[in-house]
């Protein structure tokens, strides 16, 4: 292990010290434990339990990742443009499009194309180097009841090589 | 002849299959109360249907020659389903609409969502197919 630390982690370790999304995602899990649910590829089976358990997860998964390459030359810079898909999924409609909203906000205030990115949240827009490409809404129908998943489309810029070591 | 002995037989099929001591679980109808919540999401209580509450029925999975319980993967989530088929006691032929209005099961406490149910022509028997589902 060279000390790399991938998007995902940088996103997650971000959010579970965001007090909002921590009261958002923090629930016991299928033993009982309580748990951040924030899961970076697929959602844990048995985690969203039944309607009247209240709870809320997001999961995500890198769509695409565009890796930069330098104007005269050097390919593979450290700085990649990565696609995200985050799914905020709750039994509760209007509790998956509260925490949809609570993620724009987190969003707008992290960065991780600075090597302090710990110290967010940033201070400028030009810091502020993640988009909100698209939402949009869906349901799993063949449940019953269908929980509720919205679905945003995050362009993230990232240096690869941050936290320095 | 033969007919008469089916006109007389049929009614009683249900209470010799009742009297062999095989329905040993309950079954409850219940109905979404109609309340809609915040932007419309219908609140997910259910209340009894009238009459069909606590019906001794059977339960069993719905084919006996291999396990019907099953997963559907995908790359977001992984949902799981398993189905029983439930004979009820008698005749209760409002559940055949009831499955278009969104009924649901309680069959030992557990909730199950109403696939499907159909009664005889002789107006003996009403059968459904019901669902657990999660993800």
């Amino acid at each position: 292990m060279s000390g790399y630390q991938s998007a995902e982690l940088k996103l997650r370790n971000l959010a579970a010290a965001n007090a909002t999304l921590q009261a958002d995602l923090t629930f016991p899990n299928t033993k009982g434990v309580p748990l951040f649910m924030w899961f970076d590829t697929q959602l844990v089976q048995g985690d969203i339990g039944v309607r009247s358990d209240g709870r809320c997860a997001i999961y995500l998964h890198r769509v695409s990742e565009a890796r930069q390459a330098r104007n005269m030359g050097q390919p593979n810079t450290p700085l990649t443009a990565i696609r995200f898909q985050l799914d905020v999924i709750s039994f509760n409609a209007e509790q998956a499009r509260s925490v949809a909203n609570d993620m724009v906000a987190f969003m707008n205030s992290i960065s991780l194309c600075s090597d302090g990115y710990y110290q967010s949240p940033v201070t400028g827009p030009s810091q502020n180097p993640n988009f909100l490409l698209n939402t949009r809404q869906g349901i799993l129908p063949q449940l019953q009841p269908s929980p509720m998943v919205i679905t945003q489309d995050w362009r993230v810029w990232n240096r690869e090589d941050f936290p320095g070591t | 002849m033969n007919s008469v002995i089916h006109t007389k037989a049929i009614p009683l099929v249900m209470t010799a299959a009742v009297a062999s001591g095989l329905f040993v679980s309950l079954c409850t109808i219940q109905q979404p109360d109609g309340v809609l919540i915040d932007a419309g999401q219908p609140s997910g209580v259910f209340v009894n249907v009238d009459g069909l509450v606590n019906i001794p029925c059977t339960a069993p999975p719905e084919a006996n020659v291999r396990i019907t319980a099953s997963e559907v993967k995908s790359q977001e989530n992984i949902q799981s389903f398993s189905e029983l088929h439930v004979l009820l006691d008698s005749w209760y032929p409002a559940l055949e609409n009831g499955v278009a209005m969104g009924w649901r099961a309680v069959i030992d406490g557990v909730p199950y969502d109403v696939m499907g149910a159909e009664s005889d022509s002789q107006g003996v028997i009403t059968r459904m197919v019901v669902r657990f589902s999660g993800v």
